[in-house]
């Protein structure tokens, strides 16, 4: 099995609800700001515990949130 | 910044401020001193008490201004606060490793180093553990947000 990568769509999320800050969504989800920044850069995969709560503070499915693509063994990311 | 990297910084500071201190009154009075100057070795033992608890005092009010504006500490900061033993770690070993050699290089033809040294030594170990728990936070603060979890 290669080696996946976890994308999500948080910022667009953000921007459908209400452009909802990225402070608004750490206090809601009980995180930090820097969390925020981090996942939306795409340089921090969250727990599962984190995944669904940010999941639920959108009111979506996880899998709206998160996409997980696995990359075939051998290709350049 | 995150509140542990502020944490971090005020912890990195006293460290400086500490080993700056202690490191002066050894380059004023000289190592030698250490041994025969009881005034020296109060000194010394002053500052280094001193350094340990400005330390914890900056660790305990910081804490609880923390904990009374409800600051989080999240599971991010907690997976980069996990590296900081390993960066402690590494900086000790390269200190009692310049200790190592340095004393080998000066004494080598003595074939005995003084006593005093082997106290320096384990002063620079806890100090240096002590300045790398701010250091290596900052350290993997930063590692963190160049490459992420990669």
């Amino acid at each position: 099995m290669g080696k996946g990568e976890v994308s999500n769509r948080i910022r667009r999320l953000r921007f459908d609800h209400g452009e909802m800050t990225q402070q608004e969504l750490a206090n809601k989800v009980g995180c930090t700001r820097q969390t925020i920044i981090a996942l939306e850069q795409g340089k921090y995969v969250p727990s599962v515990t984190l995944a669904f709560q940010i999941a639920r503070a959108f009111g979506v499915t996880v899998e709206d949130v998160f996409q997980y693509e696995e990359k075939e063994p051998g290709t350049i990311p | 910044m995150t509140p542990q990297q502020k944490r971090a910084w005020y912890g990195l500071a006293i460290g400086i401020v500490w080993a700056a201190a202690i490191v002066a009154v050894f380059v004023i009075k000289g190592a030698a001193a250490f041994d025969e100057d009881a005034g020296m070795r109060v000194m010394v033992y002053g500052l280094f008490i001193a350094g340990v608890l400005a330390y914890v005092a900056m660790l305990y009010i910081t804490g609880w201004r923390m904990r009374r504006e409800g600051v989080i500490m999240d599971e991010r900061d907690r997976m980069i606060l996990r590296k900081v033993p390993v960066y402690q770690m590494f900086a000790v070993l390269w200190t009692l490793a310049g200790w190592a050699i340095a004393l080998s290089e000066v004494y080598h033809d003595e074939g005995q180093i003084p006593v005093v040294f082997t106290w320096l030594m384990f002063y620079s170990a806890i100090i240096v553990n002590i300045v790398f728990a701010s250091a290596g936070a900052l350290i993997a603060y930063w590692s963190d947000e160049q490459h992420g979890q990669r």
